[in-house]
C-alpha cells in the first residue's frame, strides 16, 4: 500500500524522538517521580509508535491483528501512567490515591482482555493504513480512558487555582495543554478501530506532548526549548545527512563493483561511525551561528559592559551601564542592586528599576547565606524549590512571589559577599537558562570590582579632602603664630628702640658733661686726682654708648632687619677719627696707640660708613682693653683687591684654641673675664656679621699667651672702571 | 654779630649742657622744650641753625620738621636733628623730612658737636 509510506516514515521518526526526550529527561534525575513517570509515558507511546509502523506495513490480517496487540500492550497503560504523572505534578490526596489504584487495577485487566477476541478481532483496511476492529472489551477500555483523561485535567485545574506564582501557573499550563493536545489528537487514532478512516496524524501528538511536557518538567534552565529544538535538529539532521552518504555509497558500489559488496557494508558502516560524531559537531557550530544563536552574544554583552564600567568611578553609573547593559541582553522586567553592610550584616538596596520594595534593608535566609551568596552561585529562585522546598519557602515567597525577583546573581570579592544584582522575570516569559546565569557570574564580578573601585576612589578622595583640611587648618594655625611672632617682634625692636633711646638720653648727659670737664669748661680741675677720675667716667660712658650701639645692631642682625646704606668711600679718614677719639684711652691706661697711615692714597670701598667705624671702634677697643703695658699698632695698606686693617698689640695675647671661638656670639677670651668685665662679648661678633655683610672676612692671629694679637678685617676694593650704574645699564643694553 | 642758635631739647640736663657750650662758643643759644616751643621760637628768632631733638612731648620733631619746611620762611632754614634715636629707618625719615643732618647725641662729646656746627656754619658763609 503506497499510502502507508509517510504515516510509517511519521510513525518511525515519533518513536525514536519520543523515546530520545524520555531518555533525556529520565537520564537528568533518575530518582524524580515526574521523570521517571515521563520516560515511562514516553515508552508507553514508543510502544504505540513502533506497534503502529509494524502494523502499517504488515500484509495479512493476521500480523495486522498481531502487531495491533502489541500496540496496545501499551495503550491499555496510558490512562493510568498519564494519571499517576497528574498526581504527581499536582498532589496526592487519598481520594485520588484510591482512584490510581482502582486504574492500575483496570490497565492490568485490559492488558488481559486485550490479549483476547473480546478486545479487537478482524481487520479495517483503509487508504493510509489498517486496524483491528475494537470489540466490547475495546468500547469499555475506552470508557476507562476518557474518565480518566478527564479526570487528570480536572486534577491540573484545581492545582492551577492553588498557585499564585506566574512560574507554576505557566507550568500547569503546559501541562493541561500538553495532556489535552495528547489525548484529543492521539484519540483520533482510536477511530479506524471503529471503520472510520483518519490520516493517522494522530501518530504526530505524542512527539508533540513530550516536547511540551520535557520543557516544563525538566529544570528549565538546564533544557529549555531553545535547546532541546537545537540539540535535537542537529542530531536528527547529521544522522538523515550520514544515513545519506551511507545509501550513496552503498548505491554506486553495488552497481559499479557487485562483486565485493560483501565486505562493503562493513567498511560503510565504519565510515558511518567515523564520520557522525564530526559531522554532529561541525552541524552545531553551523546551526549555531545561522539559526538558533542566542538572542545575545554573551561575549559582546561583557565586553560592553567592561568597557562602560572601566570608564566610571560612580556608583549610580555603575548602576546605570549595568542595568542598560542586562537589559538589552535579557530584556528583563526590572533590575536591583543590593550592597551588603558590614555593620547591620543586612543587604542594601542601592539601585532598582522597575522592581519595588517596601523596604531599604533586607537580611536573608541563612541557607540562601550560605549556599548561595557566599559561595558565589548564580541562582534562579525557582530552583530552590527543587533543593529543599521548606528551607527556601519563606525566601521564595517572599523574594520571588513578593518582589517579582527570578533570579539572583551574588557579587564576591576576595571570598566575601559585598552584594548581588537581583534580576526580575524575562519579559518573553522564558526561564534565565545555563547561558544566561553564566554570563551573570562573570557581570556581577565586573560589577563586584568596579563598586570596589568606586569605593576605593572615593575613600582615597575623602582621605585627600581631609587631609587638604588638615594642611588648611595647619597653614592657618602657623599663619596665626607667625603673625604673633611678627607683632612680637615689632614690640620687641620697638622696646630696644626705646631702650636705646632712653639709655642714650643719661649717657649722653654724663658723656657730656664728663667731656667739658676735662676739656676745662668749668675751670682748671684740683687737685689732678679728681680730673684722672673724671677722665674714667668719660671713657666709661664712651664704651657703654658702644655696647649700646652693639647691642642695637645684635637686635637688628637676629630680626633679619639690619639694612645697610652702602656709599663708595675713603676708609682712611673713618680709621683716623677713631684713632683720634680713642687715643686718650690709650693715653690713660699709659700704652701707646700708633696709626701707621698708608703712604698713598688708598682706593676705595664701597661700606656703610657707620657701620664700619663701629666695628673698627670695636677692634681697637677690643685691643687697648686687653693690653697692660706696650701697646696698639693700626695698619691700613692695600693688598690685591682689599683694603687690609690691622691691629698689632703686645697685650695677654690668645691661646690657639679659642682664636676660632672669638668671633662668636657671647664669647670672651676665658680668663679675662677674671680681670675685664666690661666686655659684653659682643664686639667681634658684630664686626664679623658687618664684615661678611660687606664681602670681607675678619680674623685673629696670636703667637699664644702673653705673645700679644693682631686682629685684621678685609673689605674689597670698589671697582673703579665700571661703577654700579654703568654695570645696571651693561645689563640692560643686553 | 654772633651766631644764633635754637636747641630743641626736652631733656633739662641736656638742654643746659648745650646751651653752656654753644654760649661759652660765643652763640647766642635759644633753647625749646617741647616741639609747639619750638616752632614759636624759631619764628622768633630766626637762627643760622637749629638743632632739633625728635623725641619731645606735645609735638615730636618729624612734625617741627615738616611744619618749618612747609613754612615759606623757614624753608631754607638749616635744620639738624640731634637725636638719641639712631636707626637707620629713623635717620632716613629725619633726611625725607628736610633734615640737612642727622647727629647722633651719645656719640658725640659737646666740643664734637660744637666743631660740626662750626664747620656747617663755615661752609654756608663760603
Amino acid at each position: 500500500m503506497e499510502g502507508t509510506i509517510i504515516p510509517q516514515i511519521l510513525s518511525l521518526l515519533s518513536s525514536l524522538l519520543i523515546f530520545g526526550l524520555g531518555f533525556f529527561v529520565f537520564r537528568k534525575d533518575v530518582k524524580k517521580p515526574i521523570n521517571i513517570l515521563f520516560f515511562l509515558i514516553s515508552i508507553v507511546f514508543t510502544i504505540w509508535e513502533i506497534g503502529t509502523f509494524m502494523m502499517f506495513g504488515a500484509k495479512t490480517d493476521k500480523e495486522i491483528v498481531f502487531w495491533d496487540r502489541i500496540v496496545y500492550l501499551g495503550v491499555v497503560f496510558v490512562p493510568v501512567i498519564e494519571y499517576h504523572f497528574s498526581l504527581v505534578a499536582t498532589r496526592y490526596t487519598s481520594k485520588r490515591k484510591v482512584m490510581l489504584v482502582i486504574a492500575y487495577f483496570l490497565s492490568f485487566i485490559f492488558l488481559l482482555v486485550s490479549r483476547t477476541d473480546y478486545f479487537i478481532d478482524g481487520v479495517f483496511r483503509y487508504q493510509w493504513g489498517a486496524h483491528s476492529i475494537a470489540q466490547i472489551g475495546h468500547h469499555l477500555f475506552l470508557v476507562y480512558f476518557f474518565f480518566y483523561v478527564f479526570a487528570l485535567l480536572y486534577n491540573f485545574f484545581t492545582e492551577k487555582k492553588l498557585h499564585q506564582s506566574m512560574i507554576e501557573i505557566k507550568r500547569i499550563n503546559y501541562f493541561i495543554i500538553g495532556f489535552v493536545f495528547l489525548n484529543i489528537v492521539g484519540g483520533v487514532a482510536y477511530l479506524p478501530a471503529y471503520s472510520l478512516p483518519v490520516y493517522p496524524f494522530a501518530l504526530v501528538s505524542p512527539t508533540v506532548f513530550a516536547l511540551i511536557i520535557s520543557y516544563s518538567i525538566i529544570n528549565y534552565r538546564l533544557m529549555n526549548l531553545r535547546i532541546v529544538l537545537r540539540q535535537s535538529v542537529v542530531y536528527l539532521g547529521s544522522l538523515f545527512i550520514t544515513c545519506l552518504i551511507v545509501f550513496i555509497f552503498k548505491y554506486s558500489f553495488n552497481y559499479f563493483l557487485p562483486e565485493i559488496s560483501y565486505i562493503l557494508d562493513f567498511v560503510i558502516l565504519l565510515i558511518a561511525l567515523v564520520i557522525f560524531p564530526v559531522l554532529k559537531r561541525s552541524s552545531y557550530k553551523l546551526a549555531n551561528r545561522f539559526f538558533f544563536t542566542s538572542l545575545y552574544d554573551a561575549k559582546k554583552v561583557i565586553a560592553a559592559l567592561s568597557e562602560e564600567l572601566s570608564s566610571t568611578l560612580d556608583n549610580d553609573k555603575i548602576f546605570e551601564a549595568t542595568d542598560r547593559t542586562l537589559s538589552k541582553a535579557f530584556h528583563s522586567k526590572g533590575i536591583a542592586v543590593f550592597q551588603f553592610n558590614k555593620s547591620t550584616n543586612n543587604f542594601d538596596l542601592v539601585y532598582s528599576f522597575a522592581l519595588s520594595f517596601k523596604k531599604q534593608s533586607f537580611r536573608f535566609n541563612r541557607h540562601v547565606m550560605n549556599n548561595f551568596l557566599s559561595q558565589n552561585n548564580v541562582f534562579v529562585i525557582e530552583d530552590l524549590k527543587d533543593q529543599d522546598g521548606i528551607k527556601y519557602a519563606a525566601f521564595i515567597r517572599e523574594y520571588r512571589d513578593k518582589y517579582g525577583i527570578d533570579l539572583i546573581a551574588p557579587m564576591v570579592l576576595k571570598h566575601k559577599i559585598v552584594g548581588f544584582i537581583a534580576l526580575g522575570p524575562k519579559e518573553s516569559g522564558d526561564m534565565y537558562d545555563l547561558e544566561d546565569t553564566e554570563m551573570m557570574t562573570i557581570v556581577a564580578n565586573q560589577v563586584a570590582i568596579s563598586l570596589e573601585n568606586a569605593t576605593l576612589f572615593e575613600e582615597t578622595k575623602n582621605f585627600n579632602s581631609k587631609l587638604t583640611k588638615e594642611v588648611e587648618k595647619a597653614t592657618h594655625d602657623l599663619r596665626t603664630a607667625n603673625q604673633e611672632l611678627k607683632k612680637l617682634d615689632e614690640a620687641k625692636s620697638e622696646f630696644i628702640s626705646i631702650a636705646s633711646h632712653q639709655l642714650r638720653t643719661p649717657l649722653t648727659v654724663i658723656k657730656g658733661y664728663s667731656s667739658m670737664m676735662l676739656e676745662g669748661s668749668f675751670g682748671k680741675i684740683q687737685p689732678p686726682v679728681i680730673s684722672e677720675n673724671i677722665q674714667k667716667i668719660f671713657e666709661s660712658s664712651q664704651r657703654l654708648t658702644n655696647l649700646v650701639e652693639d647691642l642695637l645692631n645684635i637686635s637688628r642682625i637676629e630680626s633679619g632687619r639690619l639694612t645697610f646704606t652702602f656709599t663708595v668711600d675713603d676708609l682712611e679718614p673713618i680709621v683716623a677719627s677713631v684713632i683720634e677719639e680713642l687715643e686718650s684711652t690709650a693715653k690713660a691706661k699709659n700704652i701707646y696707640l700708633k696709626y701707621e697711615k698708608p703712604a698713598t692714597n688708598l682706593p676705595l670701598v664701597k661700606i656703610d660708613k657707620n657701620k664700619i667705624r663701629q666695628v673698627i671702634i670695636n677692634i681697637i677697643d677690643n685691643s687697648i682693653k686687653y693690653t697692660q703695658s706696650g701697646g696698639v699698632t693700626v695698619h691700613l695698606i692695600e693688598i690685591g683687591d682689599f683694603i687690609r686693617f690691622s691691629t698689632i698689640d703686645t697685650g695677654m695675647g690668645i691661646k690657639p684654641s679659642l682664636l676660632q671661638q672669638l668671633f662668636q656670639k657671647f664669647s670672651r677670651g676665658e680668663e679675662t673675664s677674671v680681670i675685664h668685665t666690661e666686655g659684653t662679648g659682643l664686639g667681634l661678633y658684630v664686626g664679623k656679621m658687618m664684615i661678611e655683610e660687606h664681602g670681607g672676612r675678619i680674623w685673629a692671629e696670636s703667637a699664644g699667651e702673653g705673645k700679644g694679637a693682631t686682629f685684621s678685617f678685609e673689605l674689597p676694593i670698589a671697582k673703579k672702571s665700571i661703577s654700579d650704574k654703568q654695570v645696571e645699564s651693561l645689563i640692560v643694553s643686553k | 654779630m654772633s651766631k644764633k642758635i635754637v636747641i630743641v631739647e626736652d631733656e633739662v640736663f641736656l638742654s643746659e649742657m648745650y646751651k653752656m657750650k654753644f654760649s661759652a662758643e660765643g652763640y647766642d643759644v635759644y633753647t625749646a622744650a617741647n616741639g609747639e616751643e619750638a616752632l614759636k621760637v624759631v619764628k622768633e628768632v630766626m637762627p643760622d641753625i637749629l638743632l632739633l631733638d625728635l623725641v619731645m612731648p606735645k609735638m615730636d620733631g618729624y612734625e617741627v620738621l615738616k611744619k618749618l619746611r612747609a613754612d615759606e620762611k623757614t624753608s631754607k632754614l638749616k635744620i639738624y636733628v640731634l637725636s638719641n634715636l639712631g636707626q637707620t629707618g629713623e635717620v632716613d625719615k629725619g633726611f625725607q623730612e628736610g633734615a640737612d643732618g642727622y647727629f647722633v647725641k651719645s656719640s658725640m662729646t659737646p666740643t664734637q658737636l660744637a666743631d660740626e656746627v662750626e664747620k656747617i656754619l663755615a661752609s654756608k658763609q663760603l
